[in-house]
């Protein structure tokens, strides 16, 4: 067990230093950085002395590894255009997503399993057909299309729901239920797939021959055999969420979270602030998958003793 | 005919025909639809489960046997499973038309299963103390505490060491053995009245068998239960068995004492399952002798005797009529046309054949 967690966070960090070494080089293919940060008009001698200022001049190994001993101490830079620590840029905004994730994931995790045990008791029925057809249609909708709609109806023509802006749970309303959408149809579909999987299996019948009522069944014996691939979908679903969708749903919203901070970000090409979102991005995955191992060992105590 | 070498037979309660019968499964069809396809997997079953017997139900994969003791408690699946017609009479109820609520109050506290395969027939993720208690807390209404004591106690019934530590330990800690006392004891723990066990030893060893049989036959003694014993493993039927059932093709086919199964078999197919089974007390023939053909297909109703195509006795009105279970001379009841005589002949010039391979 400690040697399976201590080798799950070797891997953590490897991920992470992947991540950010990745979106360091990717960000010189996007082009010259200096020709970003300085307008159109600027003479070509003050732009090479700008460039030897700011080290553009060195060898891109030198450059990286400048960078990555200072990333290692989680120093990333100055932001180019804010003029303070990109990392400190990165996080301020994170609690607003925050907020609105744990609303959306909580919110599709409850329904969405509640849902899918519900029609997965009953497969074939007429609940059934119905909680699947909808779950394809919520794992279907574009998102941008589906967020730019609601925006329009709830706020535009029937003047229910403020248009963007954060504050009330009045502006919480749209960019929840359009965060919880997508996770919500994955989370029904998987969750009834994973219980009929475990009802057709033997100790499903001894627990009937008990004599206990299929709602224990379910709820006592076979959710909790049926938990783990619920877990790693809605462990997935959060990541995508809260470093994904939240791109697109924050910026129609005007929702000031780090989705709108990083669509932000990239339109100015600022480059250290960048390269901090991607950490935290990557910081964020690798917790949520902490948390999902956290709940597979609840969820099968037997890994334990393993 | 030689009988197979298993010893410690249970001596069973003895004229108890006249008694009704604790069980009784009258007329029984079951079927199962997948697509256009249905297999008639049990046709007509009737039987009598008297108290304090142990009555054992033999027969080839796919003969109906596990499926209609399902079918009494109703676990079959349905659908894909239905049950088209019969009752299962217990206590002056038809368990097959109660209310879902009230067969809930039967099953595992008057009748309880044991099953095939103890790696999954337990909850991996629940303690085994867990999946005791909590059948004496829902039929015995027993407090927590209560409950936790006595199902330490069902687990030194059992014969499992250390039981208190046990108590807290999971399924993939116990070897199949001892999962299988496990099961036990969860199937024993309210006093059912009857055990139906559903092949239970055939997925353990064979000293693991032995062990697992002469339990159960230890604690139906001491608990006053009957039981019915599916197996397709007749050195199983004679260890413990009163009365044998044989089924084929959904159908019983013969119903015996279990004596005078061994010694005297009124039905082709029993005997062609006597003679399959290799005997320690004989030396060892070169080749085991088989029943000739395949099990029948029982995704269409055929008139006739399903076991005709592999009967060395069948004869024109096999092909027409269904055969029913007549009483015969030895006290049993077998569904056959042919004569006393010719059975007796085909037993005898069998068990002689084997008799010749073997002293080759």
């Amino acid at each position: 067990m400690y040697k399976l967690a201590m080798h799950r966070l070797g891997h953590s960090a490897l991920l992470i230093f992947g991540v950010v070494t990745v979106v360091f080089f990717t960000n010189f293919l996007l082009g010259d950085p200096v020709r970003v940060m300085l307008p159109a008009s600027t003479p070509p001698e003050a732009v090479e002395e700008f460039r030897r200022q700011m080290g553009f001049d060195r060898p891109i190994l030198v450059q990286y590894w400048d960078f990555i001993s200072n990333a290692a101490f989680l120093d990333f830079g100055d932001s180019w255009w804010q003029k303070s620590p990109s990392l400190e840029i990165a996080l301020r905004p994170f609690p607003a997503t925050l907020q609105l994730g744990i609303v959306a994931i909580g919110l599709a995790s409850l329904l969405g399993i509640g849902i899918g045990l519900f029609a997965g008791a009953r497969p074939g029925s007429t609940w059934d057909k119905l909680a699947t057809s909808l779950s394809i249609l919520g794992v279907s909708l574009p998102l941008i299309w589906f967020t730019l709609m609601m925006a329009l109806i709830f706020s535009v023509w029937l003047g229910l729901l403020p248009t963007a802006g954060y504050g009330t749970v009045g502006h919480m309303v749209l960019p929840v239920v359009t965060l919880a959408a997508l996770p919500l149809g994955r989370a029904v579909q998987i969750t009834r797939a994973s219980i009929i999987d475990e009802l057709a299996k033997p100790y499903i019948t001894t627990a009937r021959s008990k004599g206990l009522s299929e709602r224990t069944i379910i709820l006592r014996h076979a959710l909790r055999n049926a938990l783990p691939p619920i877990v790693t979908e809605i462990g997935w679903e959060s990541a995508l969420l809260l470093t994904g969708y939240s791109i697109i749903v924050e910026s129609v919203f005007g929702w000031p979270g780090f989705g709108f901070s990083l669509y932000h970000a990239i339109l100015t090409r600022d480059m250290p602030v960048i390269i901090a979102m991607a950490f935290v991005a990557a910081l964020v995955v690798v917790l949520i998958n902490i948390i999902v191992d956290i709940i597979y060992v609840i969820a099968d105590p037997t890994i334990r003793k393993k | 005919m030689p009988a197979p070498a298993i010893a410690t037979k249970a001596s069973g309660p003895e004229a108890k025909s006249a008694e009704r019968p604790l069980l009784s499964v009258k007329d029984l069809n079951v079927e199962f639809t997948v697509g256009n396809n249905t297999v008639h997997a049990v046709n007509g079953l009737s039987l009598d489960l008297r108290k304090g017997e142990t009555l054992a139900i033999v027969g080839e994969s796919g003969s109906g046997k596990s499926v209609s003791m399902l079918s009494v408690l109703g676990l079959i699946p349905q659908p894909p499973g239905k049950i088209t017609n019969g009752r299962v009479i217990y206590d002056d109820k038809d368990l097959l038309s109660l209310p879902s609520g009230e067969l809930r109050k039967i099953r595992g506290k008057e009748i309880s299963m044991i099953f095939q395969d103890p790696m999954t027939s337990l909850n991996p993720t629940m303690t085994i103390g867990r999946q005791i208690t909590e059948m004496l807390e829902l039929h015995l209404d027993m407090t927590p505490a209560q409950a936790k004591k006595r199902a330490i106690e069902l687990l030194d019934l059992v014969e499992i060491p250390d039981p208190s530590t046990r108590f807290g330990q999971y399924s993939i800690e116990f070897s199949g053995g001892m999962r299988q006392r496990v099961m036990i004891a969860i199937a024993l723990s309210c006093n059912p009245k009857i055990l139906i066990a559903d092949e239970p030893t055939t997925a353990l060893d064979v000293t693991i068998q032995m062990q697992i049989i002469q339990v159960v036959n230890e604690l139906r003694a001491e608990m006053d239960m009957s039981v019915i014993w599916i197996t397709h493993d007749l050195g199983v039927v004679a260890g413990l068995a009163d009365r044998v059932i044989v089924m084929y093709g959904g159908r019983a086919v013969e119903i015996a004492e279990s004596e005078d199964l061994f010694y005297r078999p009124q039905h082709p197919y029993s005997i062609g399952l006597l003679n399959s089974v290799p005997s320690i007390a004989e030396p060892v023939a070169e080749r085991l002798i088989a029943i000739e053909g395949i099990p029948p297909d029982l995704s269409e109703i055929r008139e006739g005797c399903a076991f005709r195509p592999r009967c060395a006795l069948a004869r024109d009105i096999c092909k027409s009529d269904t055969p029913r279970l007549e009483a015969k001379a030895t006290g049993g009841q077998a569904a056959c046309f042919a004569s006393p005589e010719e059975v007796a002949r085909l037993a005898e010039g069998s068990s002689a054949g084997q008799s010749d391979a073997s002293a080759q």
